[in-house]
């Protein structure tokens, strides 16, 4: 290796979390995307599923333990904001998980929200997104106002029992009320994409 | 006696050995001090989990960076794993012969325990970042990497 191309390697090397970092940033309008939904197998906006005061979008997967640990919660917190306007849509971004093993997991883990299949990964990354799972939470105008993790963001957790929506919770409620939501950002803890 | 001196100095100075049954706990006041303790040589940190399938599909390929370039680098290694499933964590680190040294997350606030590590480090794991014989950090990776990636990385550190 020459001296030059060694240096090359290390710049390039040197740059490589920012490489893979979120292309999205809080304060972001996204542009809708089309997907399929793994349950009526048809291709589905995002903007149509959208509710009237926004949407979380949660990158998930079938075999990541971090990720099943905050099945209830997801599935909780999509109960919880669909009636108040904001609609939870999930998407598996795994090459690794195809459509039909996201749909039976969708379904046996009670996800009672839509959840869209991104073949090639394109959507994560379009949006960055890089682990398992990990919130997107866009208003009405599809700006991104929080960014991370569903919750436990001090002490992240495989165990289901102590999984919680500590951190999306107070960003859903601001969005609602249009009030600055408070922390716009963390880091999320979880399985890296698949891709 | 000067055989059991010297066995003393050794652990001392190569840090917590290794994967037997005790395995040392990390927080996020003590990330940099564990880079700086291996100071002229590469720093290989790794953080993984035993419930992470990618991380055990790399974990055979950072057993072999290490035990065939120990001489210039060190692999540290960080359970991901929760306090209470340590016992799993120690068996892993048998099983896969790793004689690194290994810690499992003892941190308080996991948003300031990876700002410590690296504040470019998004938070999923499998991920590597790799500290130069200075101490200097000099590359960062979210996700499963191989051994030629890392011995590409390790070579040019001369």
């Amino acid at each position: 290796m020459t001296r030059r191309s060694g240096l090359l390697l290390v710049l390039c090397a040197a740059v490589a979390f920012l490489q893979v970092q979120g292309a999205v940033k809080v304060g972001d309008k996204v542009d809708s995307f089309s997907l399929v939904d793994v349950r009526s197998g048809q291709e589905v906006s995002l903007s149509k599923l959208a509710g009237p005061k926004g949407v979380a979008v949660i990158f998930v997967a079938t075999e990541c333990p971090y990720s099943n640990a905050f099945n209830k919660v997801m599935a909780t917190i999509a109960k919880d904001y669909k009636s108040r306007g904001i609609h939870v849509v999930g998407v598996n971004s795994n090459n690794t998980e195809p459509a039909d093993s996201v749909k039976q997991h969708a379904e046996a883990k009670g996800l009672d929200f839509t959840v869209l299949k991104d073949n090639g990964s394109a959507v994560a990354d379009k949006f960055g997104a890089q682990k398992t799972p990990e919130v997107y939470l866009l208003d009405k105008d599809m700006v991104v106002r929080y960014h991370g993790t569903i919750g436990n963001s001090k002490l992240p957790t495989t165990k289901a029992e102590q999984a919680n929506a500590d951190e999306l919770r107070p960003a859903l409620e601001a969005v609602l009320t249009g009030q600055p939501v408070p922390v716009q950002e963390t880091k999320a803890f979880g399985c890296t994409i698949k891709r | 006696m000067r055989s059991i001196v010297t066995v003393l100095v050794l652990l001392v100075s190569t840090g917590p050995l290794l994967s037997g049954a005790s395995l040392p706990t990390l927080s996020e006041d003590q990330v940099k001090g564990v880079v700086a303790q291996h100071r002229g040589k590469v720093v290989v940190l790794n953080f993984w989990a035993t419930w992470c399938g990618p991380c055990r599909e790399e974990f055979p390929d950072l057993v072999k960076l290490y035990n065939e370039n120990k001489d210039r680098l060190v692999l540290v290694s960080v359970s991901m794993d929760e306090p209470e499933d340590k016992a799993q964590v120690v068996a892993y680190l048998k099983q896969q012969k790793a004689e690194f040294p290994a810690y499992l997350r003892a941190f308080k606030d996991f948003q300031k325990f990876v700002n410590a590590v690296d504040p470019e480090w998004g938070g999923g794991i499998p991920a590597t970042v790799i500290f130069d014989r200075t101490g200097k950090r000099i590359y960062g990776h979210e996700g499963k990497m191989t051994y030629a990636e890392l011995k590409k990385i390790v070579d040019a550190q001369k």
